[in-house]
């Protein structure tokens, strides 16, 4: 259960979003939408605890993540920014077996219970196949499933992920926000993402956060459509 | 296994090769003898013991010091083109070590093997070599773009160049002379204070960058999801910087500016292990950068040559190979 609890996010005397409220629950995909420097990006660095709020607080299961050790927030959300990340020899297993970081010691040996749990993140993101591989021979669509596939093995409540469709061709769009929906409808977790593609989310978002001028307002995706077209000022999406 | 078997015996063997190599032609038996403490001339034995094996313990140490720190380098730069030399940080440690040379009498800098006079050397490589890395730090948090960051290194190293070549202009021939035999590289005047010290840097480097290996395998990931998950990254940074300040410090200090070993070894690591993660390519660094930095001074021995002039001609062609490689 995510809480965002009259937040204010912004830099020194820039404030992007201000005063905002809203809930997620376990197995919900959500969407956040707003225009580019709207502060999709801010939030979603704030959600991980990274992102020191102005104002408000931020609340998973009832704890403030701010006030969290970090190994401790990071054992309750995790995330795929828009970094591009292609490491030469790291096999697509050794990354995703980063991901169990917050729950390994300071050698970062994986028991098998942490291998056990990098399996199943490569199955659910059908990456199995590519576990021996490394990045830098893959497309960008498989690259986004195995740094999504990293974000499942770290096994938080809460996954946050900032643009994960922009640099995927039309079936890649989709095939993502397919994936996305199926990890929160199937594993019970709460999914949010950004996003420019609205006419995807449509189809597979429960719920939308769409920023702008006036803060954070909450549709679900039936009606959501609407207020996008209004405050984005376009006929059609 | 195999690999690092055969890593383990090349290494041994390229220490037995180098304490054989010399101008003084000493028999490989008498060598062994002298080390072994058999029945040898004392001559021989004082070659061996007082000059050979320290130069060729520098050689192991110094190769294993400044192939980590670029390693170390490339990871926190998340660049494979970072590396002491090219980020200015060994040009820190020279202008350290040429306030150092110049600024005192050069019989005492070089010559003296007192405690005071190898840490005073060390001393103000350290300094130098941690001020050229805080700028380059501090820049790096303000500037993302790491092309710009290696630009910028490379600018600071010639400007502080400069300045080292403006400190000759204005010095007596004898700091001039000590001055310019310390730039060529030299793995010669490492003994007794100095070669405990190097090895203590060595060591106390190496033991910084094992314990911060899960850290660093994060930070291939980016500094973003270092922290994500659950890495406190500002102390990684510092952990790493204090690591790297002592390993090329010292060896710059000691030995000179060595090119290229520091930005080469680390590919030659990740090729020969076939791995990018850290708890592997420590132990894989430390074993190329002693393979290849005691390759190089055989090298220079046999030919009479300077040091460093040996492994730029060995690097060069390392980096060429990198560059080509990350073209697309």
């Amino acid at each position: 259960m995510l809480e965002i609890q009259n937040l204010t996010l912004g830099y020194g005397k820039n404030i992007l979003l201000r005063n905002i409220s809203a809930q997620a629950s376990p197995g919900e995909l959500i969407v956040i939408a707003g225009r580019n420097g709207s502060g999709k990006s801010t939030l979603i660095r704030a959600m991980t605890g990274l992102q020191k709020p102005l104002a408000g607080r931020i609340l998973t299961d009832g704890i403030d993540i701010g006030s969290l050790p970090r190994e401790t927030a990071a054992r309750k959300v995790s995330i795929v920014n828009t970094d591009r990340v292609r490491i030469p020899w790291l096999k697509c297993r050794d990354l995703v077996a980063l991901g169990r970081a917050p729950w390994t010691g300071w050698t970062g040996r994986l028991s098998d219970r942490d291998e056990e749990a990098v399996s199943e993140a490569l199955e659910s993101t059908g990456m199995t196949d590519f576990a021996m591989r490394s990045m830098d021979s893959m497309s960008d669509g498989e690259c986004q499933r195995i740094m999504i596939a990293r974000a499942l093995a770290q096994d938080t409540p809460l996954l946050v992920l900032d643009e994960p469709t922009a640099f995927l061709d039309l079936p890649g769009r989709h095939q993502i926000t397919a994936l996305l929906a199926r990890l929160a409808s199937e594993k019970g977790k709460t999914v949010i993402f950004s996003t420019h593609d609205i006419g995807i989310a449509l189809q597979r978002a429960d719920r939308f956060w769409i920023l702008d001028r006036d803060g954070l307002i909450v549709r679900n995706a039936a009606e959501a459509a609407a207020d996008i077209m209004e405050i984005f000022g376009i006929q059609e999406i | 296994m195999i690999l690092w078997t055969a890593g383990a015996v090349l290494l041994a063997a390229l220490f037995a090769a180098d304490m054989m190599t010399g101008s003084a032609g000493i028999r490989a038996a008498d060598v062994w003898k002298a080390m072994a403490g058999g029945d040898v001339p004392e001559q021989t034995r004082l070659i061996v013991m007082q000059i050979r094996l320290p130069k060729t313990v520098t050689a192991l140490l110094a190769g294993m010091a400044v192939s980590v720190s670029g390693l170390l380098m490339q990871t926190l730069f998340r660049n494979p083109l970072a590396g002491p030399y090219v980020l200015g940080i060994s040009s820190g440690a020279s202008l350290g070590a040429a306030l150092c040379v110049l600024g005192t009498s050069a019989s005492a800098a070089l010559a003296g093997s007192s405690v005071l006079a190898a840490a005073g050397m060390a001393g103000a490589a350290w300094a130098g070599a941690a001020a050229v890395l805080g700028i380059i730090a501090l820049a790096s948090r303000k500037i993302g773009d790491i092309t710009v960051i290696l630009i910028l290194g490379m600018m600071l190293g010639a400007g502080i160049d400069a300045v080292v070549q403006v400190l000759q202009f204005i010095s007596d021939e004898q700091s001039l002379k000590a001055y310019v035999m310390w730039t060529m590289g030299s793995l010669g005047n490492v003994s007794g204070v100095r070669l405990w010290l190097l090895a203590a840097a060595v060591l106390a480097g190496t033991g910084m960058a094992a314990v911060s290996c899960k850290p660093l395998n994060l930070l291939l990931l980016g500094e973003g999801y270092a922290a994500s998950c659950g890495t406190d990254v500002r102390r990684v940074r510092l952990t790493v910087y204090a690591a790297t300040v002592l390993l090329a410090g010292t060896v710059t200090a000691f030995c000179g500016p060595v090119g290229f070993i520091g930005l080469a070894v680390p590919h030659l690591a990740r090729l020969a292990a076939g791995n990018a993660d850290h708890r592997v390519l420590i132990p894989a660094t430390l074993l190329c950068g002693g393979v290849l930095m005691m390759s190089c001074d055989i090298i220079a021995r046999a030919a009479a040559i300077p040091i460093n002039a040996v492994t730029s001609l060995a690097g060069i062609p390392v980096v060429i190979w990198i560059i080509l490689r990350h073209r697309r």
